[in-house]
C-alpha cells in the first residue's frame, strides 16, 4: 500500500518535473516543425484543428502529438509525411492524407524506423500509399485508426499496416479499406491482432510471412480481392475471426501456405470461393469453425499433412472437401456435415456410419476443372452415390468416423 | 371458337381435380423442406433437383397421355366445322395451364412468400426455369404423341427422351470432357450444355445458387459467358426455342394427320 502511494506521488511529480504540455494554436507547417524541434523529451504537443501541407517531418525524440478535431497533414507527394526515429512517440487524433504514390519508395504516412513503444491511435489515414510502415520496432500499439486507401492496382498501392522485422506489436480495433494488403507482416514475431475490420482491400485483408507466435482474434476480413493469405509461419492462433465474401478466381477465405502447428478456432468462414485452402506445412488444428456457403469448404493439397479437424460445422457448400491425391494423413473427427445421411441408433449424437467428405465430383473437378459445368447435375449426384457405396476413386482415408448428427448451433 | 373450346377443356381439368393434387404435392414438399432444413440454400438444392427431374417427367408423360386420352374427343371435334389449329391449341394450352399452373400454385407462391426478403432473385429464377422446363417437356410430349399412334410406343419414347435429356446427356458431356481434357474444352462444353434444355435450366439456377463456385478459376469462364445480361437473354431464348420448336412441329403434324 505504502509503495503504491509512493508510486502515485512519484508519477505525478515526475509529470510536473519533466514534461510539459504545449498547445499549438496556429497550426502551420513551420510552426509544427519548430515545435517538434523545441520540445523536450516526453512533452505533449496538442494541435488544434487545421490543415497543413507538409512532408518529411522528422521526430527524433520521444514526444506526444495529440490532435483535436483531426487536424490534417497532407503530403506533397515527394516523401513520407512523418518519419519517426525515436522511442515512445505518441501520435493521436491526427489525419494524414495524400501521401502520393511512388514506385521507388515505400511511401508512407507514418514511417517508423527502430522505434519502440510507440502508440499510434485514433488517427485517420486517407488516400495514403502505405499508412503506417514500421521497421525494426518493438512494442508498438496501433489502435482505433481508420484507413481509407484509394489504391487502384496491386503495383501502385501499399499496405495499411506494414510491419517488417518488428516484435510484440498490438494492432487493435482499426478499420482498414482500400489498400493493397490490409495488414501485412513480415519477420514480425509475437503480434496480437484483434477486433480489426479489414475490407475491400485490393489483395489480401491480412497477409503475413515468417511471423511466428502470433494471435489473431475477433477480426473481420470482408470482401477483399483475394481474402486472407498467411504463409511460412508456425504457432499461430486464429480465434473468433470472420472471413467473408471473398469471391474470385483466386480468392480464399483463409489461405494457409506452409503454416505449421497452428490453431484455427471458432472462426466463421462464409461465402468465399474457397473457404480454407491448405498447402504445405501441417499439424494444424481446426476446431469449432463454421464453414458455410462457400464453393469449396476445405481444400487440402497433398503437400500438407497431419491437420486435424474437429467439431467444425460444414454447411451448404458446393464441395465439402477436395484434395488432389489419394494419400492422406489428415484427420477428421466429429464434424457436422450437412450432406451426411447416416443414422444414429444408440442416440449418442454421433453418426454410426462414417462420412466420406470428398465427393467423387469434387475429386474429378480438382483434376479436370472444366467439369465444374456439371455442378448440380443429377447425373453427378448418382455417380456420387455409387461412389459412396463402392468407393473406388476417392481417398479412402479421408473419413469422418463419428460425424455429428446435429450442428452445435441450431441456425447458422 | 378457340375460347369456348378452351373453356370446356378447363372445366374438364377442374372437374378432374388432378391439378389440385399436383399443386398440393408441391406445397407440402416446399413447406416440409423449409421445416426440416437449417439453411435455405439446402431448400434450393432440393428444389433444383425436383425441378430438373420431376417436372420434366410429369410434363412429358402428361403431354403424351393427355393427347392419347383425348383422342376420341378430338376425333369427334374434327367431325365438326372447327379449324384443326384451334382444336390443337385448346388442348395444348389447357395442358400447359394444368402442369405449369399446378407448379406455380404449389411451389411458386410458398417459395416467394418464404424468400420475399432473402433470395427473391433465386426463387424467381427457380420458378421461371420450372415453368420453362414444364412447357418444353409438355410440347415434346405432344410431339411424341403425334408421331406415334401406339400409346405404348409413345410412352416408351417419352421416357427415353426424358432419361436422355435429364441423365445421359450429362454423362455424355462428362465423357467428352474427360476424353478431350488436354485441350481448352470450356467453350465446347458450354455449347454442348446449352443444347440441352435441362442443362440450360440447371446452369441458369446454378449461376444464382453457387455463385461462389462459378467464380473459381475455370468457373469464371462460364460465369462470364452465361452470367452476363446477354448470357441470360440467350439462355432464355434457347429455352423458348426448345419450347416453340416441338410445339410447331406437332402442330404441323396434327394439321396433316390422318385420324
Amino acid at each position: 500500500m505504502r509503495l503504491a502511494v509512493l508510486y502515485i506521488i512519484f508519477i505525478t511529480l515526475s509529470n510536473f518535473a519533466f514534461s510539459k504540455k504545449v498547445y499549438l494554436e496556429d497550426f502551420s507547417a513551420d510552426n509544427f516543425n519548430k515545435e517538434i524541434e523545441l520540445a523536450n523529451p516526453h512533452d505533449t504537443i496538442v494541435v488544434k484543428s487545421g490543415n497543413i501541407k507538409a512532408e518529411s517531418i522528422i521526430i527524433r525524440k520521444p514526444v506526444c502529438i495529440i490532435g483535436e478535431n483531426y487536424p490534417s497533414i497532407s503530403g506533397k507527394g515527394k516523401d513520407h509525411i512523418l518519419k519517426i526515429y525515436a522511442d515512445s512517440v505518441v501520435i493521436q487524433g491526427m489525419e494524414f492524407n495524400n501521401s502520393g504514390y511512388s514506385y521507388v519508395q515505400d511511401r508512407a504516412a507514418i514511417r517508423l524506423d527502430s522505434s519502440s513503444r510507440c502508440n499510434i491511435s485514433n488517427n485517420r489515414f486517407v488516400n495514403t500509399m502505405f499508412a503506417v510502415y514500421a521497421a525494426r520496432s518493438k512494442y508498438l500499439i496501433i489502435s482505433s485508426n481508420i484507413f481509407e486507401g484509394k489504391g487502384k492496382g496491386e503495383a501502385a498501392s501499399g499496405n495499411a499496416v506494414h510491419l517488417w522485422y518488428c516484435n510484440d506489436v498490438i494492432v487493435r480495433n482499426n478499420d482498414i479499406a482500400g489498400h493493397r494488403d490490409g495488414i501485412y507482416l513480415e519477420f514480425t514475431k509475437g503480434v496480437k491482432i484483434s477486433e480489426n475490420t479489414s475490407h475491400k482491400n485490393i489483395r489480401y485483408g491480412l497477409h503475413f510471412m515468417f511471423s511466428h507466435n502470433a494471435e489473431y482474434k475477433k477480426n473481420i476480413f470482408l470482401n477483399n480481392g483475394s481474402g486472407v493469405a498467411v504463409m511460412y509461419t508456425s504457432n499461430v492462433l486464429m480465434e473468433d475471426n470472420i472471413f467473408q465474401d471473398n469471391l474470385g478466381a483466386a480468392s480464399y477465405g483463409l489461405l494457409l501456405k506452409d503454416i505449421k502447428e497452428s490453431k484455427i478456432i471458432n472462426n466463421k468462414i462464409l461465402n468465399n470461393s474457397t473457404g480454407i485452402y491448405i498447402e504445405g506445412g501441417g499439424k494444424n488444428t481446426f476446431v469449432n469453425n463454421i464453414i458455410n456457403n462457400n464453393a469449396w469448404a476445405i481444400r487440402i493439397l497433398a503437400s500438407s499433412s497431419e491437420n486435424s479437424f474437429k467439431n467444425n460445422i460444414i454447411v451448404a457448400n458446393s464441395f465439402d472437401l477436395s484434395t488432389n491425391s489419394t494419400m492422406n494423413s489428415n484427420s477428421f473427427e466429429s464434424n457436422y456435415w450437412d450432406k451426411y445421411s447416416g443414422y444414429d441408433i444408440n442416440k449418442d449424437g454421433f453418426g454410426d456410419v462414417p462420412y466420406y467428405p470428398v465427393r467423387l465430383f469434387a475429386f474429378i473437378v480438382e483434376k479436370n476443372p472444366p467439369l465444374i459445368i456439371l455442378l448440380n447435375s443429377f447425373f453427378m449426384f448418382i455417380l456420387d452415390m455409387a461412389e459412396n457405396i463402392i468407393p473406388s476413386i476417392t481417398p479412402p482415408t479421408m473419413i469422418d468416423n463419428a460425424p455429428l448428427m446435429k450442428p452445435i448451433y441450431d441456425k447458422i | 371458337m378457340l375460347s369456348s373450346l378452351l373453356l370446356f377443356e378447363l372445366k374438364n381439368l377442374i372437374k378432374a381435380k388432378w391439378i389440385f393434387f399436383y399443386a398440393g404435392f408441391y406445397f407440402l414438399l416446399v413447406e416440409a423442406l423449409y421445416y426440416f432444413s437449417i439453411e435455405s440454400s439446402k431448400v434450393f438444392i432440393s428444389l433444383l433437383n425436383i425441378i430438373l427431374i420431376v417436372i420434366p417427367l410429369i410434363s412429358i408423360i402428361y403431354g403424351t397421355q393427355h393427347f392419347y386420352n383425348s383422342r376420341e374427343y378430338i376425333q369427334f371435334l374434327l367431325a365438326q366445322p372447327i379449324e384443326r389449329r384451334n382444336i390443337f391449341l385448346s388442348n395444348f394450352i389447357s395442358s400447359l395451364i394444368a402442369t405449369i399452373g399446378g407448379f406455380v400454385l404449389g411451389c411458386g407462391f410458398p417459395l416467394i412468400t418464404h424468400e420475399i426478403n432473402d433470395s427473391i432473385i433465386l426463387a424467381i429464377s427457380l420458378i421461371l426455369s420450372g415453368i420453362l422446363l414444364g412447357g418444353i417437356f409438355l410440347s415434346l410430349g405432344y410431339y411424341i404423341s403425334n408421331l406415334f399412334d401406339d400409346k405404348a410406343k409413345g410412352l416408351g419414347a417419352a421416357l427415353i427422351i426424358w432419361f436422355f435429356l435429364c441423365f445421359l446427356y450429362d454423362g455424355l458431356i462428362l465423357g467428352v470432357l474427360y476424353y478431350f481434357s488436354d485441350y481448352p474444352i470450356e467453350v465446347p462444353a458450354l455449347i454442348m450444355s446449352m443444347l440441352n434444355p435441362n442443362d440450360l435450366a440447371r446452369l441458369f439456377i446454378t449461376l444464382e445458387l453457387d455463385n461462389s463456385a462459378l467464380m473459381g478459376y475455370t468457373g469464371a469462364v462460364y460465369k462470364n459467358m452465361l452470367g452476363t445480361f446477354w448470357g441470360i437473354i440467350s439462355t432464355l431464348t434457347l429455352m423458348i426455342v426448345w419450347l416453340v420448336l416441338p410445339f410447331m412441329l406437332s402442330l404441323r403434324k396434327f394439321s396433316q394427320k390422318d385420324f
